[in-house]
């Protein structure tokens, strides 16, 4: 296939390294990957059923319930899929919440749930002990939600739809994951829709939301408390101008990030623009580099 | 419709602050009388020692077609909880002609129970 020009992604030819190698991945189809749902079976079992069955699975070394699936043209068609016993996800996807680590008896908030994978791995890693309130203001997207919720057997969720800019300050969370809507430049693949992010008032209306939804996350939080925040997308204005404003301002740190995957680090300046140095604790993943969407994770505490 | 939800320090303040649209999973749905749903069976029906019954690798695909599985289970009569290796499909209802699915149909719709081919 030939390497189609985009626009969009032209200006990120001076951050992305070995830019070459990322138009070309473009052009790579995306590889199947799923979670083993430990809620309702073992990561072993889950080996030895799905090898039973038929199914060509390979475990990604780094994240012991992630898997690539091969050879499955519905892989949300299965039995076992409807039996909960695993999630398709972007393996790039399941990393915030490994990130966020979040720990059993802990009150967690997904600030922006929908459609439910990341809030679901989050139950999932604290084994449904403790509580992870699952908010979404899209109400078309809560019944996916929902529906995942069942399906996955994760009893320590409750739904909420508060606007997430708006979400009451009445309880403090001990740790919050904001994977706010973004530009999702890194889904793109050749011959998939165009990038939001071809019209730039689209990136400046995202980077409004995105810095009102992690006022108001911050605001959620406890003092010490952590917060992801994640898009995937590759604009700076999304990403890391979005942190600096708070990091600046003295109302978080940054930490480091340690994930098992290649990756680069966050940008510490974009168009003339100079962001905390901080920030090159956050990561940028690229699809050369894994072979999956696009990411960027920034993992904060908030300063007392 | 009752719920069911894991009983955490954080439970009772986040249904007493927040408004809730849902708390964990539906567990018992009410018709004429109260039921299990899939969802429940599937959470907790693997803890069941009674009315229990197990289907193979022949069985499964009829079940899960709607078909009438025509086999002696060592089960009571009425409705039972259908379990495939050792995980819960939900239920069925076992009677004299042998045991019919209960699982709503739109749960199954998508379903493929045929292996991939090698």
């Amino acid at each position: 296939m030939d390497r189609q020009n985009i626009p969009a992604f032209e200006r990120y030819r001076t951050i992305i390294p070995d830019f070459e190698a990322f138009l070309n991945a473009l052009n790579q189809s995306l590889p199947t990957f799923i979670r083993a749902n430990t809620l309702k079976i073992t990561v072993e079992s889950f080996q030895n059923l799905m090898s039973e069955r038929g199914y060509p699975i390979q475990p990604v070394t780094g994240i012991k319930e992630a898997f690539h699936l091969r050879g499955v043209d519905s892989p949300g068609s299965t039995l076992e899929y409807f039996l909960g016993y695993y999630h398709v996800q972007g393996l790039t996807s399941m990393l915030p919440p490994k990130v966020l680590n979040p720990e059993q008896e802990e009150m967690i908030l997904d600030l922006c749930a929908a459609p439910g994978g990341k809030a679901t791995y989050l139950a999932q890693l604290i084994q449904n002990r403790g509580a992870v309130v699952a908010n979404d203001f899209r109400t078309n997207r809560l019944r996916i939600l929902r529906s995942h919720i069942d399906r996955l057997g994760a009893t320590s969720i409750f739904v909420s739809s508060y606007q997430g800019q708006a979400f009451p300050k009445r309880i403090l969370f001990d740790k919050i994951l904001l994977d706010p809507p973004c530009s999702a430049e890194g889904t793109y693949r050749s011959g998939f829709q165009r990038p939001l992010s071809e019209t730039p008032y689209v990136v400046r209306r995202l980077s409004q939301l995105q810095r009102n939804l992690l006022r108001r996350a911050l605001d959620l939080l406890r003092n010490d408390g952590t917060l992801v925040y994640s898009t995937c997308t590759y604009a700076p204005e999304e990403n890391e101008a979005v942190i600096d404003e708070v990091i600046k301002t003295g109302q978080a740190e940054i930490l480091p990030i340690s994930i098992p995957f290649p990756h680069s680090q966050g940008l510490t300046s974009w168009e003339g623009k100079r962001f905390h140095p901080d920030l090159m604790k956050a990561v940028r993943i690229y699809p050369h580099q894994v072979n999956s969407w696009g990411f960027f994770i920034a993992h904060l505490r908030k300063q007392r | 419709m009752v719920w069911v939800v894991s009983d955490t320090g954080g439970a009772e303040e986040i249904l007493n602050k927040l408004k809730i649209k849902s708390a964990g999973v539906p567990l018992l749905r009410l018709h004429e009388r109260w039921k299990p749903t899939t969802v429940g069976l599937q959470v907790f029906g693997g803890l069941a020692v009674k009315n229990v019954v197990s289907l193979d690798d022949e069985t499964l695909d009829l079940f899960l077609k709607g078909g009438t599985v025509r086999k002696n289970f060592s089960a009571d009569y009425g409705y039972v909880i259908v379990k495939w290796k050792n995980g819960v499909l939900g239920c069925g209802l076992h009677g004299k002609e042998g045991l019919k699915t209960q699982i709503p149909v739109k749960g199954w719709q998508q379903v493929k129970v045929r292996n991939p081919e090698p």
